[in-house]
């Protein structure tokens, strides 16, 4: 294990080293995602008489919708020309498959309010959409939204949009997984190594437990995190078990980084 | 049986969706109502609400409803919070509360899919159970509920699973009268949900596609047998429907093979 004194400097350096931790993991990892999801779309344009594919995904903390990917036959994209697309879920149809909502398609007109807000994402107005829920286990986590510009999309396209936001939920779920650990740990060491926490490492460790809202499977992994918390808040090891937990953690991230 | 009533006068259904804009124009001369489910603290519970659809499907089912029964009136009960999302208690709420209100009919064009390959998780569980015993509930004290099964054969789907309800799948029918028993673990009737020609937000209209669109079709023939025959269980409904699928207009061939040719 690695010992450390628990000193200003140190303190110094660990919030440093833990917002750039947490920035290059979620990088990292939102690359991984990013290439996972947009190869998956650009699947369902080949084998779907779509022009566009697109998923809106939930930003947990924000209640906002970010769009991250574009997919066609030709490859995929960012939205906005390098950065995601976010939009409120409010006046989408996102709005109802968050609420657990079942998959639907639809026809459009020209200028359709329905998709106005995704619409700067697309390359041309779309005539007909497909619109299903991403589930990560009992939480709707976003949606997926299929477009054609020409051809009509009808239940057999809704079916097969239906698998393919299976196969999608899988690429969030292993995303939101790494992000939550991350989130746990970035927030809450803080808390217990600055001279000012105002709150134990173990509260803060349960308070973002459910600030994530995770689903039970996460929980699971989560509350191991807090139960090495509340063994990290009993004295002077505290600082030996944070220091610990930082090296493998940034080791972690090294990877990540490295494109693993 | 007595001459059903198409306008289902008299008749309250409930919609339980995502709001419904009063002011659409299909919507014109509709007795309608609007609540809301609200979170305080850890519990939701029903307040009234204000005319208003967050995301168009409510106001598209609400049509449907209304254009088959102008008579019926129709209590909008958004599930969806201000930012436009919804917890899976405020669905809950929102049937404990129709239950409770005694409606004639309700419209559940949501519910919880679950893969079929995948266990049911711990929290879909408890969900599961929860709306297993409203379903109950409701089949107890005489409230239909009607709603939209799986779109994909790879889902169940709750509470349109449950038979104590009226599990809706749907067709590809020209006829939007029609109606077809098929018994399945999934629905036991088909009505149309395919190319549905329904209210869009902003006062103009446009073709969904889903069961969730057959749903409110078979909540108004529901309202009409409540309409003609008030003292009828749940069970004798449910009867009513299945043979008044006998007589209905089928799946038009035409229209299946259009739609066939559009996808070979």
């Amino acid at each position: 294990m690695v010992s450390r004194p628990l000193s200003e400097p140190f303190t110094a350096r660990l919030r440093d080293l833990l917002s750039t931790l947490e920035s290059g993991a979620l990088l990292g990892v939102a690359e991984a995602r990013v290439r996972g999801l947009g190869e998956h779309l650009r699947f369902a344009c080949m084998a779907l008489p779509c022009s566009e594919a697109l998923v809106a995904l939930e930003v947990e903390a924000l209640g906002r919708l970010s769009v991250p990917v574009v997919a066609d036959r030709d490859g995929f994209r960012s939205p906005l020309g390098g950065g995601p697309l976010d939009l409120w879920p409010s006046g989408t149809p996102f709005a109802y498959l968050l609420a657990g909502g079942a998959g639907h398609a639809v026809g459009l007109s020209p200028g359709d309010s329905m998709v106005a807000s995704l619409r700067p994402a697309l390359a041309a107005d779309p005539v007909y959409a497909v619109f299903v829920p991403i589930r990560v286990g009992s939480v709707v986590a976003g949606g997926a939204a299929l477009f054609s510009h020409r051809d009509r999309l009808d239940q057999r396209h809704l079916e097969m949009a239906e698998r393919l936001a299976e196969v999608l939920s899988l690429t969030v779920e292993s995303f939101r997984t790494e992000r939550a650990i991350f989130e746990l740990f970035a927030r809450a060491l803080p808390d217990l190594i600055g001279p000012e926490a105002p709150t134990a490492l173990g509260a803060a460790l349960e308070r973002h437990v459910l600030a994530l809202r995770a689903a039970p499977e996460y929980r699971r992994r989560l509350q191991l995190a807090v139960a090495v918390g509340r063994v990290a808040d009993r004295g002077p090891a505290e600082a030996e078990l944070a220091a610990a937990l930082l090296d493998r953690i940034d080791a972690y991230a090294r990877t990540l980084q490295g494109g693993a | 049986m007595t001459a059903i009533d198409r306008e289902a006068r008299g008749i309250r259904i409930a919609l339980i969706d995502s709001g419904v804009d009063g002011t659409h124009p299909w919507l014109a001369g509709a007795a309608l109502s609007h609540h809301q489910v609200e979170r305080r603290g850890e519990l939701c519970t029903v307040v009234d609400g204000v005319s208003g659809d967050q995301a168009g499907h409510g106001t598209a089912c609400a049509g449907i409803i209304h254009r088959m029964v102008p008579g019926a009136t129709l209590h909008s009960i958004s599930v969806l919070g201000p930012d436009g999302r919804a917890a899976r208690d405020a669905l809950l709420a929102a049937i404990r509360f129709v239950v409770r209100e005694k409606f004639h009919v309700v419209n559940l064009s949501l519910g919880i899919d679950v893969p079929r390959s995948s266990p049911l998780r711990p929290a879909d569980h408890r969900s599961v159970v929860e709306l297993y015993e409203l379903a109950d509930a409701a089949y107890t004290v005489g409230v239909v509920l009607v709603a939209s099964g799986s779109n994909a054969s790879d889902f169940r789907t709750y509470p349109g699973k449950f038979k104590s309800l009226i599990g809706v799948g749907r067709g590809a029918f020209a006829d939007t009268e029609a109606l077809v028993s098929e018994m399945t673990l999934d629905h036991e009737i088909l009505a149309p949900g395919d190319e549905v020609l329904a209210p869009a937000l902003g006062g103009g209209e446009r073709r969904w596609t889903g069961t969730s669109f057959a749903c409110p079709h078979v909540a108004a023939h529901v309202a009409r047998i409540r309409a003609a025959r008030p003292e009828l269980s749940v069970e004798a409904i449910k009867a009513a429907l299945h043979e008044l699928a006998l007589s209905s207009p089928r799946g038009n061939p035409s229209v299946e093979k259009q739609v066939t040719d559009a996808t070979a």
